[in-house]
């Protein structure tokens, strides 16, 4: 939109002159956004015809036009004219131009230069703690989601829209999880525009981080000392003063992400770009002669966590500590250089070697994905050389130790896969309790089992028994009714007991006689009870042949039938 | 016959269990192709769900070791060993481990009968095993129809029921054994072992993650614990774990 004004017209003093350019300026070019800045139109006549003023949509005018008349008088020279001033503040960051003003004077057109204006944007964070401050400490960290190995950098800066005392100390940060290094920084002061007020910030701080787990890492801690200034009344005079103030700055988050699986078995740890060799000095020797064998590793990454692979050397090679030179910077934008190991190793024996290549392993940044890169492999050739054998062998065979790579672990175990339940117990458990209860009623079932063949097995003994008895009974009975018949009372006694033993001692009647009945009672009853019981038997068999002696048939009956009983008892 | 097979079923459906043997197979060959968190994430899982064996205690230790975790690693190293303490590989990478760790011992201290582990399951069995034999030797004494195979069942028979009595103390003995834990293993990095059960109490001395330390007694969170054969402090519960 154009603005068109006519001004109102002077009286003419110089006629159409001009002693001062037609001209548009502004305070600054370059802009932070919501700073604010003046611009300024000078017309250098009063006689102006027609004026347009430049342009500002995608400003927003605060104040203006101001107007302002001059009237100079410069070594005899007068100029007079008028100045126009209008205060802005661009709208959005951005790159935009003012137009050009222009006037006509005296039927001439004159134009001014378009200006062109940067607008930097300003973080919305730095807006934030600008709020209700006069200074604040920040940190940030080129990254915030490197991987584990990749260097970031991490800036403190200090914002301030008051004066400071000179000096400050600082309070490193946390940085648990990191390889650290602080760098050198420079204090340098840069202005900018945060919500209208005009700060400056100074870079503090600058360290190189290395995350070295994955995970989500803090950095906090990271605190700054310093004095602050402050306006102090006293009386009628205001004035400054220094006052101490800790500023903390906030905790920032780093996610590292870890490496890709699965890692190389001979991943070295190394992450960036890398140039991996190995050199050999020369391979064709005499014994005793040294060889330099150089493994160089060059490029970007994090050298001070790499570790260079071992060469190996035939052990006919007498091989002597490396000399490892580390020749790289730490700088913001990575650690640049190269890492070298060294090793002299001289032959001892003459031959046909080979240094197998060697293989370097890292993660590579751009590509996102594990390289490996391979030295040559070299072939040396060894000769024997003059006075070889007095100076090292004197003629003996060198000993040699067998050197054991046992220095990893060992495999996982997968033939077996039983699991067994934890806090299960087979003792104690049911299945325990169950077996050794079976098995003893298994023992208490054939206990009674056995009683119970045993009772069916001696049934028809019983019954013999039983049938033993009475028939011992009625003979002895019948014995006592033939009353006066001694002979026949003896007869049938002895037939008694004969009966009554066989059945008893389960004997036939032919296998019983004094011998057998003895000796089978003794061992059924005892020795003292048989011979009883033979003496009866005898005294009946005697009182056949010979006068009884004394002993009335009743008293043989009742002992008879006693020693019967006895038995019935025992037996 | 069925009576055999439905004791078979029950024992196998006590012990056995098909679906956590299948994840243990998984972890290993994560493991096997390199794949380490995964295998850790996996046994995990399985000794979560509540089971555990020699070889799971072993291959986790494995998979934290190929994981750098050594503190871990030991400790389910020294797992492994409560079980077997014998097995050669396992006793090749516990010293492994040990030599990643800070505190390394100056002395080693000769552990007694730790070849020896109870196996509570394996006496269980034996004593089971005596009382069917202690029951045949009676049986002999019932049924035997001569004196002398009488006399011999009776002595077999009440010794193996000795036998029987003394192998189930065993197994109960190695059922508590198993349960109660004897040693741990500091997982924090750094412990500062007190004098006493109290913060405020002077450092002993100071002990980083992966040391083994034997348990003596616990005193609210506080246990007292023993450091190679003489050092001897307070820890809290929480920067070790139980073996």
């Amino acid at each position: 939109m154009k603005q068109i004004v006519f001004l109102c017209f002077w009286t003419v003093v110089t006629g159409f002159t001009i002693a001062q350019d037609f001209s548009v300026k502004v305070s600054s070019q370059n802009l932070y956004e919501d700073q604010i800045f003046t611009l300024e139109m000078v017309v250098p006549t009063t006689q102006v015809q027609k004026l347009v003023y430049p342009s500002f949509s995608d400003f927003q005018v605060l104040q203006g036009p101001w107007r302002e008349n001059f009237y100079q008088n410069f070594n005899g020279k007068v100029s007079a004219g008028v100045r126009f001033n209008w205060k802005l503040r661009p709208k959005s960051a951005g790159t935009f131009s003012i137009s050009s003003a222009e006037m006509r004077l005296g039927g001439k057109d004159y134009k001014t230069e378009p200006i062109r204006i940067t607008v930097k944007k300003v973080s919305g964070v730095l807006k934030k703690y600008a709020k209700n401050k006069d200074m604040f400490v920040l940190a940030t960290v080129s990254k915030k989601n490197p991987y584990v190995g990749e260097q970031i950098v991490m800036t403190t800066e200090l914002y301030t829209c008051v004066g400071t005392g000179n000096q400050f100390s600082v309070k490193g940060a946390k940085l648990d999880g990191f390889w650290t290094k602080n760098l050198k920084v420079d204090i340098s002061d840069n202005r900018l525009v945060l919500n209208g007020k005009t700060w400056i910030k100074y870079t503090v701080g600058k360290s190189i981080l290395v995350p070295q787990k994955s995970g989500e890492l803090m950095i906090k801690g990271y605190k700054l000392n310093l004095s602050k200034e402050v306006q102090v009344r006293r009386g009628f005079f205001t004035m400054s003063d220094y006052q101490p103030v800790e500023l903390a700055a906030p905790p920032i988050k780093v996610n590292v992400k870890s490496l890709p699986q699965p890692r190389p078995q001979d991943f070295s740890g190394a992450v960036g770009e890398f140039k991996f060799e190995g050199l050999l000095n020369k391979s064709d020797v005499q014994t005793n002669d040294a060889i330099d064998y150089k493994v160089v590793l060059s490029g970007k990454g994090n050298f001070q966590l790499i570790q260079l692979p071992k060469p190996i050397f035939s052990s006919d090679f007498e091989v002597y500590d490396p000399k490892i030179k580390n020749n790289y910077k730490v700088k913001t934008s990575g650690t640049r250089g190269q890492k070298s190991a060294s090793y002299l190793t001289i032959p001892r024996n003459p031959g046909s070697f080979e240094i197998l290549p060697l293989q370097f392993t890292y993660f590579d940044l751009n590509k996102k994905s594990y390289v490996t890169l391979k030295s040559p492999a070299y072939q040396i050739n060894v000769k024997r050389g003059k006075g070889d054998e007095t100076t090292v062998f004197d003629g003996k065979v060198r000993k040699q130790e067998v050197i054991i790579g046992d220095d990893e672990i060992r495999f996982i175990k997968t033939s077996n896969n039983v699991l067994t339940k934890k806090g299960k117990y087979f003792i104690g458990s049911i299945v325990f309790w169950s077996v050794v209860s079976i098995l003893l009623i298994a023992l208490i079932l054939m206990f009674l089992l056995k009683r119970k063949v045993k009772s069916d097995k001696s049934d028809l003994l019983e019954f013999k028994n039983k049938k033993a008895n009475k028939v011992a009974r009625k003979y002895l009975q019948d014995a006592r009714k033939s009353k006066g018949d001694e002979s026949r009372i003896y007869e049938l006694t002895s037939k008694a007991i004969y009966g009554y033993l066989s059945d008893k001692l389960k004997l036939a009647i032919s296998e019983l006689n004094i011998v057998t009945i003895k000796s089978s009672l003794s061992t059924a009853i005892d020795v003292e009870f048989a011979e009883e019981m033979v003496e009866i038997l005898e005294f009946c068999e005697m009182v056949k042949y010979a006068p009884n002696p004394g002993v009335t048939p009743d008293q043989l009956l009742e002992k008879t039938e006693k020693l019967i009983t006895q038995i019935e008892n025992r037996l | 016959m069925r009576f055999v097979l439905f004791l078979g079923l029950l024992i196998s459906n006590l012990y056995l269990c098909c679906q956590p043997s299948d994840l243990f197979d998984q972890a290993n060959q994560s493991y096997t192709i390199g794949k380490y968190e995964e295998a850790i994430a996996q046994y995990e899982e399985v000794i979560d769900k509540g089971f555990y064996s020699f070889e799971l205690y072993y291959n986790l230790g494995n998979a934290y070791y190929r994981n750098d975790a050594f503190a871990k690693s030991i400790l389910f190293y020294e797992k492994a060993k409560r079980l077997n303490a014998s097995d050669e590989d396992l006793l090749h990478n516990i010293e492994l481990a040990n030599k990643k760790i800070v505190d390394q011992k100056d002395e080693i201290v000769d552990e007694m009968f730790s070849g020896f582990v109870i196996s509570e399951f394996l006496f269980a069995v034996l004593a089971l095993v005596f009382l069917a034999l202690a029951v045949i030797g009676l049986s002999l004494f019932i049924w035997g129809n001569m004196i002398f195979l009488r006399k011999l069942g009776m002595v077999l028979g009440l010794s193996f029921m000795v036998l029987f009595i003394t192998s189930s103390c065993l197994a109960f003995m190695g059922k508590s054994n198993q349960d109660k834990a004897s040693h741990g293993i500091i997982t924090r990095q750094v412990c500062n072992v007190k004098t006493e059960p109290n913060a405020n109490s002077k450092d002993a001395f100071v002990l980083h993650e992966g040391s083994k330390v034997e348990l003596l007694s616990i005193e609210g969170v506080w246990c007292k614990v023993k450091y190679s054969s003489k050092k001897i402090g307070w820890i809290e519960k929480e920067t070790f774990e139980e073996i």
